[in-house]
């Protein structure tokens, strides 16, 4: 089996950075800010939006769809190329680094079930379609 | 290519989401125990209560991880190879991915006191490539 085409890799993930961004940023304001920010205040942390922290959430999307593509590209000789292997890595991704830990923490920190459950659907929506985005990029 | 083979992966992933429950009782109910204690006061959260009720949530919790880090493994077998190293570097991704990145992101909410964050994710690290270790050596084609 050929090796991981790592510059395709970094392409298709900073692809999918791009769109998890502009589609995360525009959920956040447009819905989430207000269901986390009393959530936050709740635990006595409000939610600090500087610019410093703006740019740290752009990084670790950038990360994430990075990540992203990277297990597509792991699980591409099981699976074959394609969309439909695209999508299950980004629910695979979803699961591992969305899913899990929300519910996690998620309980432990005691925030509402509603939120918790909105945000992790609209996380797998964004997954989902940044890693197929990504993915389409990517080429061996 | 061969198709996953579903239970393997199941008995593999249950191996390794004792092992995942065990470490973790090891490291998160011993060893941090105290320093989580006073980090939820701060935050006006009560303790996490020993209660069957958390136990059989975190069991569930353990379990569900070692099935997703064994189907992983077996995800990427064929592009690595079998073995402990790829078994390891399945544990490995896993963990950057759904300990790391997150435990990443809630220190920047300054929920947890950073130090804690960095023990907490060290922990999660020989945790999830052991895990994932162990669940891989049942896994078979």
């Amino acid at each position: 089996m050929g090796k991981i085409n790592w510059a395709r890799v970094f392409v298709g993930g900073l692809l999918a950075g791009v769109v998890s961004n502009i589609l995360g940023f525009a959920i956040w304001y447009v819905y989430l800010r207000d269901q986390w920010g009393p959530a936050m205040e709740a635990l006595g942390r409000p939610i600090q939006e500087t610019t410093g922290m703006n740019i740290f959430w752009v990084v670790v999307s950038f990360v994430g769809g990075i990540l992203g593509v990277y297990l597509y590209a792991a699980i591409r000789p099981r699976f074959g190329p394609g969309p439909k292997t695209a999508a299950c890595a980004g629910f695979l991704y979803w699961l591992i680094g969305g899913l899990l830990p929300t519910v996690g923490w998620g309980t432990i920190l005691g925030f509402p079930r509603g939120l918790l459950a909105t945000d992790t659907v609209i996380s797998l929506i964004i997954t989902v379609i940044a890693v197929m985005a990504g993915a389409w990029a990517y080429k061996e | 290519m061969g198709k996953i083979n579903w239970a393997r992966v199941f008995i593999g992933g249950l191996l390794a989401g004792i092992v995942m429950f065990a470490l973790g009782y090891v490291f998160y109910g011993l060893w941090l125990s105290k320093e989580f204690g006073a980090a939820m006061q701060a935050l006006g959260r009560p303790p996490m209560a020993e209660t069957v009720g958390t136990m059989v949530f975190i069991l569930m919790m353990s379990l569900v991880s070692g099935i997703i880090a064994v189907w992983f493994y077996a995800a990427i077998r064929p592009r690595f190879g079998p073995g402990p190293k790829t078994a390891a570097l399945a544990g490995f991704w896993v963990w950057v991915i759904g300990g790391l990145l997150p435990t990443i992101w809630y220190a920047s909410l300054d929920l947890f006191p950073r130090a804690y964050m960095a023990k907490d994710a060290g922990a999660g690290l020989i945790l999830w490539v052991v895990a994932t270790l162990v669940g891989a050596w049942a896994y078979k084609e």
